[in-house]
């Protein structure tokens, strides 16, 4: 199933390329309307995702909280509780990674992106994920970091050694293998609780937000540039043999394909029309950018599922070309900016 | 929809003046060289080679016809792409690397000609799509050439004006990359990433070229010959690359004006404190713990190193300049090897470039408040609409901060009513326009804020156009003037009142003189140990000025007022006042009184002068501190010298009105003070009128709580009067 979903996600994301809108203000509502549907999805996985995790948890409960004697009464049943919440947290990142370019460049919603997805536990003075958890036994955790990466990735996929409770053959192979294990099941319930309830709220500054053109710009200037990090920690990820928590579930090259399809997105539909209204050149420029951006990290993840391995030169020159063409192209909308009078905040 | 875009750009690009610039060729040429490189990666197989040859095909069949279109360049870059296409089908991926990396400059150089001789012609649109072949600015994010192409479209800017700028822009965008180019090679060769290597000497040759001209003049022909030198002995061997950047360290394409220069150290000395800050969470015991941190802390080194090399000519030794050089080298060294050290050399770094392009890009100053304040506005906007009030009004705070002092200082001398207004604005406001303060405090709608917030920024505009104007020696001495009058005033008429009253009453004049100038000897000391221990010592924040201010305006208020009512409670009894002078009025009170009433303009007033000297030369602002001083004492001496001509009861009530009048001045100036140290709440009123006047000279502002306070003393100083009526009445 983990499989399918990885190989399918580019397709998805490709399938969702983003086109031309003839005016700004259709280009902007286009932005919104997409971002909402994908947003509906996130909510509507992430409810998915707090079913497996109280059926998860009611079975742990069926034996009273005995992890042990759970599985050795309901191991199946359990095995495909874990199986669920993995698929179900990859199906609610596949549509949250589709918007993270739009949530977390727009000033009014990238908190949402910090405490969903990109946040860290106050372990930085920068970028906090600001929010508590509680969890279903009344646990309050202050500050845990971000929904998707720091609690429920490491959770699912075993990697998080405080929070497991009992290793176990979950793919019945007859051996354990790595990240084969039984994990807390109030923590589990009270993540994907949190996981609806922060996607939900999301949801309504988002249906609350006026786009404009200041948002517009700034949401490309500031997205953009994070490429270059995003492949930094792909080289770091387990699969160039790093050794990292997170990024366990499937590549980081998904993510940038998410981020960087955004703000692909946004300027095609939002500040295309503004930029080509004067300057067809840089228009045209910009839009060969993104085009080449994302067929360089598309091609890179088509390489990476196909099991070709990359030379320590290789990456760090995708690293660097992708690194040259974001700031490039954020160069090109900073010049549009200062013709057209626009506020990048922040 | 798409489809409509793709028919609206052919369409544009049929049109004849953009059918002469061939942009895009030159973008096919960009991207697919690119593609071209990343397949020589892989491992040789058919359909990659295929792949190849496919692209190259089309590289070819864009860039015919495009070479005429380049001018008299178009020959290097048609023999850089057939050097390019012969690397290509020799299959050889270092060739391929570099030749790709010399077309594109090439290509550019070309662009750059024709760019500027359009811009000579006054052809603006064409200057533009030449434009478009380029590189751009990453560390600095420079737009000037784009805005003075666009001025040049509007008339507002003449041609050889415009061609300087695009071309300063241009240049400097080059020598910047050239030494990215540079820093690259060292590593790439470092890896053995020797690809990579080749496409960096590739990069740096190509711009080499490109800045030939530039760099012959700048650094004279034996020099850049040698550089060349140096550049062809890099292919094979990456030592000269040490030897090439050595070179570079004096070598500026452009002499950047002085307000650029401090731009560009500003964020030099940014992105430099940057790298520790990003590093210091990034790598903990020698581990990588944050690889984004990590990341944007190898970045900001990297824009450091830009931006030094912007600056390096402007160092004032050579010594300097190379040392500077070797701290960011060293810097990256240990930062690649996740190792310890980086913080003392981020240390010695800043230490530098304070040393050599001053205080002000350190502290700050205007230009810098002027240019963090719309940001940190920004950002109040951001966490307000997420609904973090408490968070909004340190950030309120924080933008209040960079307005007062930096820009009030050197508004005030020029427009003391506009800094007034501005500084209403960051707090209560008016009754019909709510300040920040209080649309913070209230939660006010969004919408609210965020015309508040529009209304600062154009304000600010306003202010650095106030700021940058010019000063003529005589305005500089009516500034001056104004200054040392308008902060003197009130405390010369409080003074020559209460020693005009005191002599009227027959208290010995000569009794109090040495005390009144005691008590201005040590405020004057007083407010410029203050000003030199909050510069070099102490932080003293806008806020602890703003109360100290206030705090000493209310005590003296206090004891003026206890001074009126002793002087007034038996007034027209004269043995009875002779009674009461030998009590309550003593030449400790009346030194206490000279000292509170100036110490409490002193230390802003030294914060004014200071300011004043920047934009001005020293003769005429002294003129003017003589002259503005000298009518202060004129009016002293007006109230003074009145004494001798007015009957003694006549003298006396008005001296006693004026005295009150100033008491009740420094009663609203001091609730004010502490309004503005955020220790008083404030609610603006709009039955009081709002006038600069009234604020400026009386102490009167539309707002609730020093009106209330004022109308309390007004009351006391009333009663007292009728009082002493009734019981004059009751004796006869």
């Amino acid at each position: 199933m983990r499989c399918t979903l990885l190989s399918l996600t580019p397709i998805l994301l490709l399938a969702a390329q983003p086109g031309f809108a003839a005016t700004e203000s259709e280009g902007l509502a286009q932005v919104k309307a997409f971002t909402l549907e994908h947003n509906a999805a996130l909510v509507a996985n992430a409810q998915k995702m707090q079913g497996s995790a109280e059926a998860y948890a009611a079975l742990v409960a069926a034996h009273g909280g005995d992890y042990k004697a759970a599985w050795e009464a309901d191991g199946p049943k359990l095995a495909e509780a874990v199986t669920a919440m993995r698929d179900n947290w990859l199906a609610a990142s596949n549509e949250y990674e589709t918007i993270e370019g739009i949530v977390a460049g727009i000033p009014s919603t990238a908190k949402y992106d910090l405490i969903l997805d990109a946040g860290n536990p106050g372990t930085e003075e920068e970028d906090v994920a600001e929010y508590d958890l509680t969890l279903p036994d009344g646990t309050v955790l202050s500050r845990p970091g971000s929904l998707f990466h720091s609690i429920t990735e490491p959770l699912f996929w075993g990697t998080d050694a405080t929070h497991i409770k009992l290793e176990a053959d979950l793919n019945g192979d007859g051996k354990i293998g790595s990240g084969e294990a039984l994990f807390d099941a109030n923590l589990a319930v009270g993540a994907a609780k949190g996981m609806v309830d922060w996607s939900k709220a999301l949801e309504t500054d988002m249906a609350a937000w006026k786009p404009n053109r200041d948002d517009a710009f700034t949401a490309v200037v500031t997205m953009t540039p994070t490429v270059g990090d995003y492949f930094g920690e792909w080289k770091e990820s387990q699969f160039l043999g790093g050794e990292g928590d997170a990024f366990v579930a499937r590549s980081r090259l998904i993510d940038v394909l998410g981020i960087m399809g955004g703000c692909q997105r946004m300027y095609n539909s939002a500040i295309s029309p503004v930029v080509g209204t004067d300057d067809a050149a840089l228009d045209g420029s910009i839009t060969k950018g993104f085009d080449e951006l994302i067929a360089l990290v598309s091609e890179t993840h088509e390489r990476e599922v196909a099991g070709n391995k990359f030379t320590s030169e290789e990456a760090d020159a995708l690293g660097s070309e992708a690194q040259d063409i974001a700031e490039r192209i954020v160069a090109q909308v900073l010049q549009a900016a200062a013709k057209h009078g626009v506020d990048i905040k922040g | 929809m798409r489809f409509l875009a793709t028919i609206a750009l052919l369409l544009a690009f049929a049109l004849p003046s953009r059918a002469e610039t061939p942009w895009d060729a030159a973008e096919t040429l960009r991207v697919e060289t690119g593609r071209i490189e990343r397949l020589f990666y892989r491992t040789p197989n058919p359909d990659r080679d295929a792949e190849i040859r496919e692209r190259l095909a089309r590289i070819e069949a864009a860039w015919q016809g495009a070479t005429p279109k380049l001018g008299p360049d178009g020959n290097a870059a048609d023999k850089a792409l057939a050097d390019y296409a012969a690397a290509v089908r020799q299959q050889d991926a270092a060739n391929v690397a570099r030749e790709r990396q010399r077309v594109w400059a090439a290509v550019m150089a070309a662009a750059r000609d024709q760019a500027l001789a359009a811009v000579l012609a006054g052809n603006a649109s064409d200057a533009q799509n030449w434009m478009n072949i380029r590189d751009y600015s990453r560390a600095s994010r420079d737009t000037s050439a784009v805005l003075a192409l666009k001025a040049l479209a509007d008339g507002q800017l003449d041609q050889q004006a415009a061609h300087d700028t695009v071309e300063a822009e241009l240049l400097t965008v080059a020598a910047s990359e050239l030494r990215l180019a540079l820093s690259r090679a060292s590593e790439d060769a470092a890896a053995g990433h020797m690809i990579q290597y080749a496409g960096d000497i590739g990069r740096a040759e190509g711009l080499v070229a490109y800045l030939s001209s530039n760099m012959t003049a700048r650094l004279g022909p034996d020099a850049f010959a040698s550089l060349q030198r140096d550049l062809t002995r890099a292919r094979s061997d990456p030592s000269a690359v040490v030897a090439l950047s050595a070179q570079m360290s004096g070598y500026a394409p452009v002499k950047l004006s002085p307000e650029e220069t401090l731009r560009r150290a500003r964020l030099l000395r940014r992105f430099t404190a940057l790298v520790w800050e990003e590093y210091k969470n990034g790598v903990r015991n020698g581990e990588i713990s944050q690889h984004l941190e990590y990341s944007e802390a190898l970045m900001f080194r990297d824009r450091a190193a830009m931006l030094y090399g912007d600056l390096a000519s402007q160092f004032e030794t050579l010594a300097d300049s190379e040392h500077l050089a070797r701290l960011l080298d060293e810097m990256k060294a240990i930062m690649q090897k996740r190792g310890d050290g980086v913080e003392a050399l981020v240390t010695q770094a800043l230490a530098l470039i304070d040393a050599t392009f001053g205080a002000e890009v350190a502290q700050g100053g205007y230009a810098a408040a002027l240019d963090a304040l719309p940001a940190a506005l920004d950002e109040l906007l951001i966490v307000a609409r997420n609904g973090d009030w408490a968070e909004a009004e340190l950030k309120r705070l924080e933008a209040y901060s960079w307005f007062d002092p930096d820009i009030e200082q050197r508004l005030v001398p020029r427009a003391p009513s506009m800094a007034l207004r501005m500084e209403a604005r960051f707090w209560e406001g008016t009754a019909a326009r709510p300040g920040l303060g209080r649309l913070v405090a209230q939660h006010a709608p969004i919408d609210a804020l965020s015309t508040e917030l529009d209304g600062i920024k154009a304000d600010l505009n306003d202010a650095r156009t106030r700021i940058e104007t010019p000063i003529s020696a005589f305005g500089a001495v009516l500034q001056s003037g104004g200054i040392i009058f308008r902060e003197g005033l009130e405390a010369v008429l409080i003074l020559a009142a209460l020693l005009a009253a005191l002599r009227a009453e027959g208290a010995d004049p000569a009794r109090f003189r040495g005390p009144v100038g005691l008590g201005i000897g040590l405020a004057l000391i007083g407010s410029f140990a203050l000003w030199a221990a909050a510069r070099w010592l102490i932080t003293v924040s806008t806020l602890s000025r703003e109360a100290l201010e206030g705090g000493t305006a209310l005590l003296a208020a206090a004891v003026l007022i206890w001074l009126v009512l002793g002087l007034t409670a038996k007034g027209g009894h004269v043995a009875a006042l002779r009674r009461k002078l030998a009590g309550s009025v003593t030449v400790g009170t009346v030194a206490l009184l000279a000292f509170l009433v100036v110490f409490r303009e002193g230390f802003e007033t030294v914060l004014f002068y200071e300011a004043l000297l920047v934009d001005a030369a020293a003769g005429p602002v002294l003129l003017g501190l003589l002259l503005g001083a000298l009518a202060v004492l004129g009016a002293g001496w007006l109230v003074l010298a009145s004494g001798r001509r007015l009957p003694l009861a006549m003298f006396f009530r008005v001296t006693s009105v004026l005295l009150a009048v100033l008491a009740v001045m420094l009663v609203g100036a001091g609730i004010r003070g502490l309004q503005t140290a955020a220790l008083v709440s404030a609610t603006p009123v709009s039955w009081f009128p709002d006038r600069d006047w009234l604020q400026l000279w009386f102490g009167l502002f539309p707002v609730a709580e020093p009106l209330f306070l004022q109308g309390l003393v007004i009351l006391l100083f009333l009663g007292t009067a009728l009082a002493r009526q009734g019981a004059v009445a009751a004796r006869t």
